[in-house]
């Protein structure tokens, strides 16, 4: 089984976008000893058509993302439109992805509800609709912050016991060529706990490495 | 002030909009622009300011002078073009870090006290009813992101349809 994870994160490496698709991996891999992932980062350079060939014999395309703005960074939005032109070209038309592909959308959002990306997942199943390929899942993580900040939780447990149970849903459902309904997880914990707490330990602190204040951090400009 | 956002080239812009009020900021292609890199720097490090060295450096102080942002762009799956979008990526430092529980759900607090109209315009020759959809509810949920007083959505078949736009 091959599988290729497009890594929309415009971060350099690291970010939360990694972490989920790494959570992934693992999961199918659990299931799928003998899988193949490739990954394809869009972050400095787009991709070009002999990256394309890889979708002509993967089993499934995961592309992977932080909410923006409630949607994909702009740059994503850019790679998605040049896959689009390519694959209603003449050339793209004939590409052995059409109409075979399965796609999945893997989001993280800083918001605590993991609804929140559920648009973004719609735009997917468009854009798939437009490239000639098959829709097949979206999984939106909300309190994505708690995934850099809290290491040392282990997917599955405390805050993150929905997201890793969504993780293995939707790792099946790949394996297994399916389609789904979007999961989508918030933190296990209190909202009130989790706004707390990403606000002073994960914000406010990483303020304080840079010897800011809170006050200094509400700066305006005047 | 009201600010323009569009992914329009000059030409065609002067074509569809001949007069533009003086009190119209607007923003284009024209612009050097960098694709946010999530590295939060304009909440942690140099707070209100991006650390990207380019012409939107500064657009949270832009944003906080706006009373409607006015934004034309191609529909593209029901969200907005890679520039329009960017320009939206780049004006996180108008938001604060610090979520707050607002509309029944977490949100970002504001930096500045303006409330900003939201009125976006879509054109493009085929939108699907399901991408005027996702539009609506997209220009909907960016309202509320970052608090802003209301919205309006309009879609146009093709470009030259946006000479009925009032700015």
């Amino acid at each position: 089984m091959n599988i290729v994870f497009l890594n929309g994160s415009p971060k350099p490496s690291g970010g939360n976008t990694a972490i989920m698709s790494e959570y992934l991996k693992k999961a199918v891999a659990k299931l799928k000893p003998d899988v193949n992932f490739t990954l394809l980062n869009i972050r400095t350079n787009m991709l070009v058509e002999a990256d394309y060939q890889l979708f002509d014999t993967c089993d499934a395309l995961v592309i992977a993302y932080p909410l923006y703005m409630d949607a994909f960074p702009s740059h994503l939005t850019s790679q998605l439109i040049r896959l689009e032109e390519w694959y209603t070209s003449r050339k793209g038309e004939k590409s052995a992805a059409k109409g075979k592909l399965r796609v999945y959308g893997l989001c993280n959002c800083g918001f605590y509800e993991g609804e929140r990306t559920i648009l973004s997942f719609d735009m997917l199943k468009v854009w798939c609709r437009k490239c000639g390929f098959v829709w097949g899942q979206g999984l939106g993580a909300g309190g994505g912050e708690l995934l850099c900040a809290m290491p040392q939780v282990i997917l599955g447990h405390g805050p993150l016991r929905t997201l890793g149970k969504n993780i293995n849903k939707l790792a099946i459902d790949i394996v297994n060529g399916m389609s789904g309904e979007p999961l989508c997880s918030s933190p296990d914990m209190p909202r009130f706990m989790f706004t707390a707490a990403a606000n002073s330990a994960v914000w406010e602190a990483k303020a304080k490495k840079n010897g800011l204040t809170k006050k200094q951090m509400l700066y305006r400009i005047p | 002030m009201k600010l323009l956002v569009h992914d329009l080239t000059e030409k065609e812009f002067k074509k569809i909009f001949s007069s533009v009020p003086r009190d119209i900021v607007i923003l284009s292609q024209a612009q050097r622009i960098h694709p946010c890199i999530g590295c939060f720097g304009c909440w942690v490090n140099t707070p209100a300011y991006c650390i990207i060295r380019d012409d939107y450096q500064q657009l949270g102080d832009v944003f906080s002078k706006v009373s409607e942002l006015i934004l034309i762009s191609k529909c593209c799956y029901g969200g907005f073009s890679p520039f329009v979008k960017n320009v939206l990526d780049r004006a996180i430092p108008y938001m604060l870090p610090f979520y707050e529980v607002r509309n029944s759900a977490v949100n970002l607090s504001k930096r500045y006290e303006n409330r900003i109209h939201i009125s976006a315009h879509f054109y493009g020759e085929l939108i699907s009813p399901e991408e005027e959809r996702i539009a609506s509810k997209l220009v909907e949920a960016n309202t509320m992101n970052i608090n802003g007083s209301g919205s309006t959505v309009a879609f146009y078949c093709d470009k030259s349809a946006l000479k009925g736009v009032m700015l």
